[in-house]
């Protein structure tokens, strides 16, 4: 297991060079120049404009930013923002928590509620069961992540005064509250595609050899759909959940936007807008690193429910 | 002759296909298996065999599937058994091993625990005890060092090794019926011969009755007391091992049979039955399933159905030519 994900782990390096090449151009080739941004004025004079772009290196050609950039990320620095005049670093440091409870809770609903849903509607396929619990995902897929977390405030905040609207919360206990309705906006809009995933793979289970084999024991129908069939759907369904986690963590800058959650993704959202080269490359470069850590987390569980993969 | 410990009356199964058609995959079969015999059932592919076997343990489909006739173990209709009854009886009193042990053990669950999953539905003991079982057992069916096996997955052993561990699972329980479907197909064939081996000395010992479905009849030669052949979902011609392999009568055996290698023959090409069997779909109530291949057939062969007729020494053939044929003989 040790040498299966040590192997994982260096396969990272070469994908996270590359990655830091595309992240530094493809940041640079966004409209706007920062250094209008920063002082925010085209009026400025020329003699500031340089100034500015000499502190901050961006009067020296490209290739020469990269060096910069890349020798800083190494020792830990992402640089500093131009607009908030803060280390990204710290920017992100203080944000990021807060984010991550979002998605934890969001994965956490999404999984809750496609797990059974997935069960369900695979023993009851093809019945009104199966049906219904079609369309009720449909709908949470269809619906867009902003739209859910609008009703889920307008039902659950403004009618019935159970949760508070918008914002975040002293610490982490009361975080839990205020994140509870912009988790569910996020979370369920994974259950559509987690459960169909799930549903499809125990119906291949339930048709398998090695559940006839398990009826023609005498095991009990529930024992063979908990046991048997489950146990051989985990794989699919906790690798489209990697993928899931990913693409939430773009929705994450929209909920934080409707719910005014100060997290990474509004900080993405502010650096984009005012190009703030430094937080947006730190940003993007800290999400790459979350997406390829749970894609070597999904493959370490599925090496270990399934110990054929590690031999692969 | 033994004790009928299971007796299949007049059986027929019908499936119902996604067009709503319907398939006769079995048409009035009738045989027992008796205690301490090994019952073979042959027959080419689709014919009914499987079907036959996994309907003694309710395997099918209940919604596509209905029956009628019945089939009786001890004083019961399993036909009629409710899924509690069902449940108690399979693995316990009737087990069933398949052809492809490599994808009839679940790949994810530790050997040891598909041997003792069994052990513990259907006898009260602990885990402990059960896993003492589950060693003795594979110590008995030929697994070296069972200890240590107990704790691997399925595709860590070899195709033989499987099958022996599907062998472990069926017999875990004592049963007092052993079904096999074609266990040996996809073995080599010295594997095929120590599973063979193993499967009549665990009949011999436990005073079990096997019911053993296979195409090969170099198995049948090996291992069986009374064979049965199917054809179209019906049995065409039953019979001792020994009177089958020497005086076979309905055509269809007798094209088998020629079909076989033999050792010292001398020809290039082994005769074939020219055509293929009937379409399932087919009312066949008013022909003789083998009509269209056989090379005797004749105008009777396509509108009337041929009666059983039983010899004096219990070999059954369904054929109008029955007479003809015995003074061949």
């Amino acid at each position: 297991m040790l040498r299966y994900a040590i192997k994982r782990i260096l396969a990272l390096i070469p994908i996270l060079i590359v990655v830091s090449f595309l992240i530094f151009f493809m940041v640079r080739l966004a409209p706007g120049d920062p250094a209008v941004n920063m002082v925010g004025g085209a009026n400025t004079s020329e003699e500031i404009l340089s100034n500015i772009r000499a502190k901050y290196h961006l009067d020296k050609s490209i290739p020469e930013q990269y060096t910069i950039w890349i020798s800083g990320v190494l020792k830990g620095d992402l640089g500093t923002s131009y607009k908030m005049n803060s280390s990204v670093v710290k920017l992100i440091g203080e944000r990021i928590p807060i984010t991550i409870q979002l998605l934890t809770m969001s994965v956490f609903w999404g999984v809750l509620f496609s797990i059974p849903i997935g069960v369900m509607s695979a023993v009851k396929k093809n019945t009104i069961v199966d049906k219904l619990l079609s369309v009720v995902t449909s709908l949470s897929i269809s619906s867009p992540v902003f739209f859910t977390g609008m009703v889920l405030m307008l039902i659950f905040a403004v009618n019935l005064h159970l949760l508070p609207t918008y914002g975040t919360g002293e610490n982490i206990l009361e975080n839990f509250r205020y994140m509870l309705l912009p988790s569910l906006a996020l979370g369920v809009n994974m259950v559509a595609m987690n459960a169909r995933t799930l549903r499809s793979s125990m119906i291949q289970a339930m048709e398998s050899n090695y559940v006839q084999t398990a009826i023609a024991k005498g095991v009990s129908r529930r024992s063979i759909i908990l046991k048997h069939a489950l146990k051989n759907s985990w794989i699919p369904f906790i690798t489209i959940s990697g993928v899931q986690v990913a693409s939430l963590l773009g929705g994450t800058s929209i909920i934080e936007t409707t719910f005014s959650i100060n997290g990474i993704g509004s900080l993405l959202i502010n650096g984009v807008n005012t190009t703030d080269y430094s937080v947006v490359q730190g940003l993007a470069l800290v999400i790459v690193i979350a997406i390829l850590l749970i894609n070597l987390l999904v493959d370490i569980i599925c090496g270990l429910i399934d110990t054929r993969i590690q031999l692969k | 002759m033994g004790e009928n410990i299971l007796d299949i009356n007049h059986l027929s199964v019908t499936f119902q296909n996604e067009g709503g058609k319907a398939i006769h995959a079995v048409r009035d079969v009738n045989f027992a298996l008796k205690r301490g015999k090994v019952f073979g059932l042959v027959g080419e592919s689709g014919c009914g065999k499987s079907v036959t076997v996994k309907t003694i343990l309710q395997l099918h489909d209940k919604k596509i599937t209905s029956y009628d006739g019945e089939i009786t173990y001890d004083d019961q209709n399993i036909l009629n058994m409710s899924e509690k009854e069902l449940s108690k009886l399979r693995g316990n009193h009737i087990s069933m091993i398949f052809q492809d042990s490599m994808t009839s053990l679940n790949p994810l669950i530790k050997i040891g625990d598909q041997i003792t999953e069994v052990i513990i539905r259907h006898q009260k003991l602990s885990k402990a005890e059960a896993k003492k079982r589950a060693i003795q057992i594979m110590a008995d069916v030929g697994i070296t060092s069972p200890e240590m096996r107990f704790k691997q997955y399925p595709h860590e052993f070899s195709g033989g090794m499987q099958q022996r561990i599907m062998i472990a699972i069926a017999l875990a329980c004592e049963p007092t019926i052993l079904l096999a479907d074609e266990p040996t197909t996809a073995l080599d064939v010295t594997i095929q011969a120590q599973i063979l081996k193993l499967l009549r000395n665990i009949k011999d010992k436990n005073n079990m009755a096997l019911l053993m479905i296979t195409h090969d009849l170099g198995v049948v030669a090996n291992i069986c007391d009374e064979v049965a052949v199917m054809y179209a979902g019906t049995i065409v011609e039953y019979a001792d091992v020994k009177t089958l392999f020497q005086k076979p009568l309905h055509p269809y055996t007798q094209g088998l049979l020629k079909a076989m290698p033999q050792p010292g023959m001398n020809k290039s090409r082994l005769e074939v039955i020219e055509g293929q069997p009937p379409k399932l779909v087919k009312s066949l109530a008013n022909q003789c399933p083998f009509a269209a291949r056989c090379k005797y057939a004749m105008e009777k062969c396509f509108t009337m159905k041929p009666q059983e007729v039983v010899m004096g020494d219990g070999h059954r053939v369904s054929c109008h030519r029955v007479n003809v044929l015995k003074e061949e003989v």
